[in-house]
């Protein structure tokens, strides 16, 4: 796949895009190689991750917040290529049975359960919460529409608030 | 239980951090790239736009992705052809088809007799699946230069890719090709087939003469 999309305008956000690039290359094609197991595919999915990355407001500058979203875009970028690849439109709660996807061990905590949610409800929850994206800015991270962002925001904390109540946890 | 934004709000970085810790840190992160994946990011870094193009650009890939579609349903295209490329709309999109398809013929990766003075192999990623990469860099000057050589066994390969290049029909041990090359970036492509097999050849910094050099010198 070698399309681009050219549209990286602000000299700014051109500076942010590159230090992302130089910064975080490496780490987009550790989580996307995890899940496709192949060195060749993980590098397409890193390079649509890019082209994600090119048309999405960038964090000012780099931390935790940008390595979050690089991370989030290579691996949302591997799994639609895996589904693509197997041709199997795993629902959204089957992802985390992907190669790559196990959640970390949730302790009960809010944190804990929102890190250990399936990868599509955790990313849409931690683009919007955490790196502070629109929901129709998550949607363009994420390949969907807002309406359908907002529609797995809901279902990501109900699932929240049943695995938190099913541990009698209070928050 | 209800679950606020408030809540979700002071809970989301210690959830990030938690779950950016089942990947490897920075220094364990290191992966050497592919020229194709090099090769492919070059121009989104390089090129700079203004934000009142954007829409003219999302119109471009549009356009771009019909004509794929089109190309991919052969429009415009000779019967016969071994290898075609088309430029429209800053976008180049080939096609390679070889001879023949006969995949009970064993995978044998080709590499390069020849290579330009002071370039080294530099990685290997054959596989027994009817593909194989190998890519060259010169260790010498600070300049980069570096090129692979990438082989498909018995299919047709399509392609798409963005930038201002020109197009020119040239021969390969006699074969038809498609030489695509940028004056402005030295970032050249070489496409043609060997019987069964399809071969593009990427190279940046290398020398016209040299691309044919390679092309016409792969062993087995």
């Amino acid at each position: 796949m070698l399309l681009y999309l050219q549209a990286i305008d602000d000299p700014e956000d051109r500076t942010r895009f590159e230090a992302m690039y130089s910064a975080y290359r490496g780490l987009m094609f550790h989580a996307a190689n995890r899940i496709l197991q192949n060195a060749q595919d993980a590098e397409d999915a890193v390079h649509l991750a890019f082209l994600s990355l090119a048309n999405c407001r960038l964090p000012p500058e780099l931390g935790p917040q940008a390595r979050h979203l690089a991370a989030v875009t290579a691996e949302r970028k591997a799994i639609d290529l895996y589904r693509a690849r197997v041709r199997r439109p795993e629902t959204e709660l089957e992802e985390e049975r992907l190669p790559g996807c196990a959640p970390p061990p949730s302790d009960g905590t809010l944190a804990g359960a929102m890190a250990a949610l399936p990868p599509r409800y955790r990313e849409a929850l931690l683009l919007k919460y955490y790196n502070g994206y629109s929901a129709a800015e998550v949607g363009e991270l994420l390949g969907t529409t807002a309406a359908n962002v907002r529609q797995i925001l809901a279902r990501a904390k109900r699932k929240l608030a049943e695995e938190l109540a099913e541990r009698g946890e209070t928050v | 239980m209800n679950i606020t934004d408030e809540m979700l709000y002071a809970a989301a970085p210690e959830a990030a951090e938690r779950w950016l810790d089942t990947l490897p840190g920075r220094e364990d992160c290191g992966h050497d790239f592919s020229l194709t994946f090099e090769a492919s990011m070059a121009p989104i870094l390089r090129r700079r736009k203004r934000r009142w193009k954007t829409l003219a650009l999302l119109a471009a890939v549009i356009a771009a992705l019909a004509a794929l579609l089109a190309f991919g349903a052969g429009a415009d295209r000779p019967d016969n052809y071994r290898v075609y490329a088309a430029q429209e709309d800053g976008m180049v999109s080939y096609s390679a088809r070889p001879k023949g398809t006969d995949l009970d013929l064993p995978f044998r990766p080709l590499t390069p007799g020849w290579t330009p003075e002071g370039f080294a192999l530099d990685e290997d990623r054959s596989t027994v699946q009817g593909h194989a990469v190998f890519t060259y860099r010169s260790r010498e000057g600070t300049e980069s230069r570096y090129f692979s050589v990438e082989q498909w066994h018995g299919q047709e390969q399509n392609g798409l890719f963005a930038g201002d290049f020109t197009l020119e029909d040239v021969e390969v041990d006699g074969e038809e090709a498609i030489l695509i090359y940028s004056p402005d970036t030295t970032l050249s492509r070489l496409l043609w087939t060997q019987g069964t097999d399809v071969f593009l050849l990427t190279a940046m910094g290398l020398e016209r003469e040299d691309l044919f050099q390679i092309a016409e010198n792969m062993k087995w």
